[in-house]
């Protein structure tokens, strides 16, 4: 006979800690797979999945991240099932002296500063175009900028749901958002909300 | 280096924390990886330094940018109800 109130509780626990989050692992799913259909069916796997393994999850301890871990190996496995190239991202060897990699100084912004140094012309971008943008990184770097700027998630946390050292997860990070600046300030430019600056095409062509 | 040059021109921070060890801190300091003693000198130093505090400006409207577009959209109510009817019937 089926233990009841262990049953409940164990409902109740899941309610509380995993079904909470159930928006940010469907922006998640949508942000990995750019599809909405794909993206439902990726949570409602993530869900079943982490309803199954709910013993193994520690009570209390961060069961976002543990859930994106799930979605993010469920999207994975779709993808090698489907026999889709993964976009490969060569991950250069940080610099010692860097965080993660390349110059500390960020030319957009150095381009920038003087004339919108309060960054305005993000508020002219919608929210379809940064998504767009956000879409358009290769998938580590995606999930990367994804766990942290728009989740929130500590290194620590994007290490060991994507199963890298925190060095690599800054490295991506580094490298991610700046892909996604220089689309961002690319769009700006070509819709005319900040002009193109000489430094940052000198700084492009080394 | 353009930092040299930048030094030159505006100054930047006598003591502490240099411009180009706050600007490679600039992002984990935004992330809130830095420990609270590191956090203060980059704090510090983008607070006095003129020529590194667009660069802190840019980054939180960037990081501010993305936060607000990724957040925004909720998972279908339709998608909701079917992982609730799903763990309904995987808990009887």
């Amino acid at each position: 006979m089926a233990d009841r109130p262990g049953k409940d509780m164990k409902r109740a626990a899941f309610e509380q800690e995993a079904m909470a989050h159930m928006d940010a692992v469907y922006r998640f799913a949508l942000r990995l797979s750019g599809d909405p259909d794909q993206a439902n069916d990726l949570v409602q796997e993530t869900y079943l999945r982490a309803w199954k393994a709910w013993d193994q999850y520690t009570a209390g301890t961060r069961a976002k991240s543990w859930l994106f871990t799930i979605c993010r190996n469920v999207f994975l496995r779709q993808v090698e099932r489907g026999n889709r190239h993964r976009a490969t991202v060569e991950e250069r060897a940080p610099r010692a002296s860097l965080s993660g990699g390349g110059s500390v100084i960020n030319p957009i912004w150095t381009s920038t500063a003087q004339k919108d140094p309060e960054g305005e012309f993000f508020d002219s971008i919608v929210d379809h175009d940064v998504l767009r943008a956000i879409d358009e990184l290769p998938e580590e770097y995606r999930t990367a900028v994804v766990m942290s700027d728009v989740e929130g998630l500590p290194y620590a946390d994007i290490a060991e749901a994507t199963g890298v050292p925190v060095g690599t997860v800054k490295s991506r990070l580094f490298r991610g958002r700046r892909q996604l600046q220089m689309a961002l300030y690319e769009f700006a430019v070509e819709m005319g909300y900040v002009g193109r600056r000489e430094e940052l095409e000198q700084e492009e062509a080394t | 280096m353009i930092i040299d040059m930048l030094r030159r021109m505006f100054g930047g921070t006598p003591d502490g924390m240099d411009c180009e060890e706050s600007l490679r801190l600039l992002s984990e300091y935004l992330d809130g990886e830095l420990d609270t003693l590191e956090a203060a000198e980059v704090e510090e130093h983008f607070r006095v330094c003129s020529a590194c505090y667009p660069h802190l400006r840019l980054e939180e409207r960037f990081k501010e940018r993305v936060q607000s577009a990724g957040a925004s959209g909720s998972c279908p109510d339709e998608v909701k109800a079917g992982i609730r009817a799903a763990l309904e019937g995987a808990a009887d």
